[in-house]
């Protein structure tokens, strides 16, 4: 037998204090009776007692001893079925978001405990968490204080992932350890193969073993939530809704979208046993123009399950474009700008442009005019739209024929040039070194739209006919193309991509990110941050700020029905049935504190 | 105890009650004074009692001449005799019945004692009073008449019993019987709690032809002790001590003790044919005079 704490012997030196003060116990108390007559007779009848109760002054001191070297023991910790000699384990904790369902987190925890319990002088103990990347919960240890503390605050990660990673960073840890060692992994389904034995395992590798935790549960869960601009009304969203039904019976799913928490849909279907189904929704434009765009879609039933109940996407924000248009007088170019209600239109003559009015607009449009001292070099830091004149156009105008629009052009979405009929058009001049040139139109003398992208993002749209040098002013096609164009030069934030939680955010240059989701926040970070909570993290960079939105939005992890963990109660009497030795000492010595106490009270020791 | 105290017992109301009663006495006993009780003799009451033949001398008042009619014989009517009785009682005044302060044993065997006295003086009884320990402390002398009662009551507050005496029941009452030339009816106030037994004492009593009535008191807390655990018990009277642990066990088998220890007095007593009572000193005084005796035959 070892004692993991052989030390605690050492406070035996307390046995003679007990016998001490169990001598200075009170005496025996004078009490005055009529007679001693009768009890005379009594105690002369019941001879037996008299030495039973002899006996209970000493039994009492018994007890006491007895109590004590039970705490005694159970202080060192004996341990009759430890191998001797060193021994190291390892602990892979799932940390992976399934582990939240029901009590399988609060399971696993236990679990936990109690295998580090065993931490002492020859066994060292490690803690790895397990969620798509290994997390390191503590580093050996023989000091299970130490070890449960170190699970005290542990939460689970709300994304998935697999635990090969954790499995093989716990093998390569034992892998240089000395004696025997050991690999135990905590969580709610059997390993894959090749992750309980991986392929070339040495001979010496540690004997892994598994404690299954949780149960298997139905669950609802929303997979995925996208938008994209309506191809119809790019100003309006359309949103696509994934929904799953994980449980073993057709069930009816309710979700709700909702818009800076505001219901704008609410949607039912029946789905079938392990079924996933899409789902779409429209957000008009006019709803995205007031608000900040934080889109949720929720299960309106709640489940044991809740982290996938919601998900999230930010719709960027779609305040009304200011638009500066320099123009002598143009009522087809003001009037397809006045039409688009998301355009705030100023207009101003030629003679009254100066180059500082640029900064308060977002877009400027030169009518077939042009400051003297403009140059695609210096332009402003607006978009900029130039209809006729564009700097640095030298040519003589050319006829126009052999029309060619590019479909996939922005700037040409709804848009139909098939009918339109140009007088001639001014060749536009070369771009700049750097810049991306995309033609929307050509002709067989030239591009008759160009959009260009300096390196630093600065948009230009170029035509080479004025307003009035066409028909196209006269066609249903004239103001989307301005709208389609306006809109491409704001360039507004775009929507950034939806990450899954557990995933690292890299941050560009000059970019941070929240350290935590919502709307206040105290730390921000320029580094690779592991986004492990699902929500809306902020992120800014020198011009503009735009939200990330993080679900869980893993099936495997949603998918509760392969769960094969015994449940709680029978890993609670699975616990019981595994008390440490020191932990059936300390039991017996409450046992016997409860009797003494008990037979104390009945006067039967004193 | 002042005798306010002791008479504020018997106000007005009680004492009227009280005189609805009279002592009773078992046998039929002779006196020395005309009183309300039969005696043996025959005399000259309204109670008719026997026939004899007529003597020269006689009463021709008490010739039956019915008789002398039908028979042709003279023969005298007997009247009994209504002598009067002496009543003694006997209070136990050992420390076992004064062992706490707030015993009740000793003021209720004192209040009673008071009580029978009344009612022996109202019943033209002569009544004397006789305090006994380890022998006989004290006696009062006779009392007769109501008028005397407040002499009762004065001996009775004024006899101051000794800090620590012990009982002799056999001693203290033989010394009594060996006094009394002329029975009567003895009433012995006692705890019954005398180590050499009680037997000897009552059947000294008994021996003179007395009509005895025994009135045992215990106090509750004579049954039980009221605490549990290592004890160190001291007798109230001897001053010895013992060592007992009181286990719940013990104190049930000294309670069944006490029980024993009364059906023995009560047993003896029957078979003695001498009236017994037992006063627990949680019932009232008048409770126990007013219901208790008349049930033991004490009084009618």
């Amino acid at each position: 037998m070892n004692f993991l704490f052989p030390a605690a012997f050492f406070l035996a030196v307390l046995i003679p204090a007990i016998i001490a003060l169990y001598l200075q116990r009170p005496r025996q108390r004078l009490h005055e009776v009529p007679s001693l007559m009768l009890w005379q007779r009594v105690l002369e009848r019941e001879p037996r007692k008299r030495f039973l109760g002899r006996l209970r002054r000493w039994l009492s001191l018994l007890l006491q001893l007895l109590i004590f070297l039970l705490l005694l023991l159970a202080l060192a910790r004996p341990d009759f079925f430890r191998p001797q000699g060193q021994r190291s384990t390892v602990i892979v904790l799932d940390l992976r978001a399934r582990m939240q369902a029901g009590n399988t987190f609060f399971d696993a925890i236990a679990a936990a405990r109690q295998a580090s319990a065993g931490a002492g002088a020859d066994e060292q103990i490690a803690i790895l968490g397990a969620a798509g990347t290994p997390r390191i919960i503590s580093p050996f240890s023989s000091d299970p204080i130490q070890l449960r503390q170190s699970l005290a605050s542990l939460t689970p990660s709300d994304g998935g992932g697999s635990l090969d990673e954790t499995l093989g960073l716990a093998r390569d840890l034992l892998a240089g350890r000395p004696g025997a060692t050991r690999l135990l992994v905590i969580t709610d389904r059997p390993l894959p193969e090749n992750s309980a034995t991986p392929a070339g395992s040495a001979a010496n590798a540690p004997a892994t073993q598994v404690i299954l935790t949780g149960s298997p549960l139905d669950n609802a869960a929303i997979l995925e939530l996208a938008q994209a601009p309506l191809p119809a009304s790019p100003q309006s969203a359309e949103v696509f809704v994934k929904v799953a039904n994980f449980a073993a019976a057709p069930r009816d799913i309710e979700w709700e979208l909702r818009l800076d928490g505001r219901t704008i849909d609410l949607q039912s279907q029946k789905l079938a046993p392990g079924e996933q189904r899409d789902f779409s929704s429209i957000v008009p434009a006019e709803s995205l123009q007031s608000l900040t765009g934080f889109l949720e879609a929720r299960l309106t039933s709640g489940d044991k399950f809740p982290v996938d109940d919601t998900a999230r996407t930010w719709l960027p924000v779609q305040r009304r474009t200011p638009v500066l248009l320099i123009s002598a007088g143009n009522p087809y170019l003001e009037g397809a700008l006045k039409a688009d209600p998301s355009i705030a239109l100023e207009i101003l003559t030629p003679d009254a442009w100066r180059a500082s009015l640029a900064a308060s607009f977002r877009v400027v449009v030169f009518d077939d005019w042009l400051p003297a001292d403009l140059t695609l070099a210096n332009l402003p830091a607006s978009g900029v739209l130039f209809f006729g004149k564009v700097p640095g156009a030298t040519g003589q105008p050319l006829p126009v024929a052999d029309l060619t629009a590019d479909p996939r052009s922005p700037l040409l979405w709804n848009v139909d040039f098939t009918t339109t009929r140009f007088a001639n058009a001014t060749p536009l001049p070369p771009a700049p070194a750097g810049w991306r040139i995309t033609p929307a139109v050509t002709s067989a003398s030239g591009p008759l739209v160009l959009a260009l992208e300096s390196p630093e993002g600065r948009r230009v749209v170029a035509t080479a006919f004025p307003v009035a040098g066409s028909n196209f002013p006269l066609k249903a096609a004239f103001p989307l193309f301005i709208s389609n164009t306006v809109h491409w030069l704001a360039a507004g934030p775009a929507a950034l991509p939806n990450l899954r939680a557990g995933q690292v955010y890299l941050p560009a240059e000059g970019e941070s990110i929240a350290t935590t989701p919502g709307e206040k926040h105290d730390t921000w970070s320029t580094t690779p941050t592991l986004l492990d909570r699902v929500g809306f993290y902020e992120r800014t960079d020198a011009h503009s700020s735009s939200w990330l939105s993080v679900n869980t939005a893993d099936a495997a992890e949603s998918d509760l029905r392969a769960a094969t963990g015994s449940g709680g109660l029978l890993l609670s009497a699975a616990r019981f049935a595994g008390f440490q030795l020191w932990q059936w000492l300390a039991l017996a010595a409450a046992t016997l504190i409860l009797l003494e106490w008990w037979l104390h009270h009945r006067r039967m020791t004193e | 105890m002042a005798e306010a105290e002791l008479t504020e017992v018997f106000d007005a109301a009680f004492l009227r009650r009280l005189e609805n009663l009279h002592l009773q006495v078992r046998k039929v006993l002779s006196g020395s004074l005309r009183a309300e009780r039969r005696s043996r003799k025959t005399g000259s009451s309204l109670e008719f009692a026997d026939y004899r033949n007529y003597a020269p001398g006689d009463d021709l008042r008490r010739v039956d001449w019915s008789i002398y009619a039908r028979i042709d014989r003279l023969m005298t009517k007997l009247y009994e005799e209504e002598e009067d009785l002496e009543v003694a009682i006997l209070l136990d005044a050992s420390t076992s019945m004064r062992w706490q302060a707030d015993s009740q044993k000793w003021t209720l065997a004192r209040e009673l004692a008071a009580s029978l006295s009344y009612l022996g003086l109202t019943g033209l009884d002569r009544v004397g009073l006789w305090v006994f320990d380890s022998t006989l402390r004290a006696e009062s002398g006779i009392f007769r008449g109501r008028s005397d009662f407040h002499s009762v009551i004065r001996f009775l507050r004024n006899y101051r019993p000794d800090a620590r005496t012990a009982t002799d029941m056999g001693e203290s009452l033989t010394r009594f019987a060996r006094m009394k030339r002329r029975p009567g009816l003895a009433i012995v106030l006692t705890d019954c709690l005398d180590p050499a037994g009680f037997e000897r004492g009552f059947s000294a009593i008994l021996g003179r032809h007395f009509a005895l009535h025994v009135i045992q008191l215990m106090d509750p807390a004579e049954t039980t002790l009221g605490e549990t655990g290592d004890l160190r018990l001291r007798d109230s009277e001897t001053g010895e001590e013992i060592a007992v642990t009181a286990s719940p066990a013990l104190l049930r088998a000294y309670a069944a003790e006490v029980e024993r220890f009364r059906d023995g007095v009560k047993t003896w007593c029957q078979r003695a044919g001498a009236g017994y009572s037992f006063i627990d000193t949680r019932q009232t005084f008048e409770d126990v005079v007013l219901r208790l005796f008349r049930r033991d035959g004490l009084l009618r």
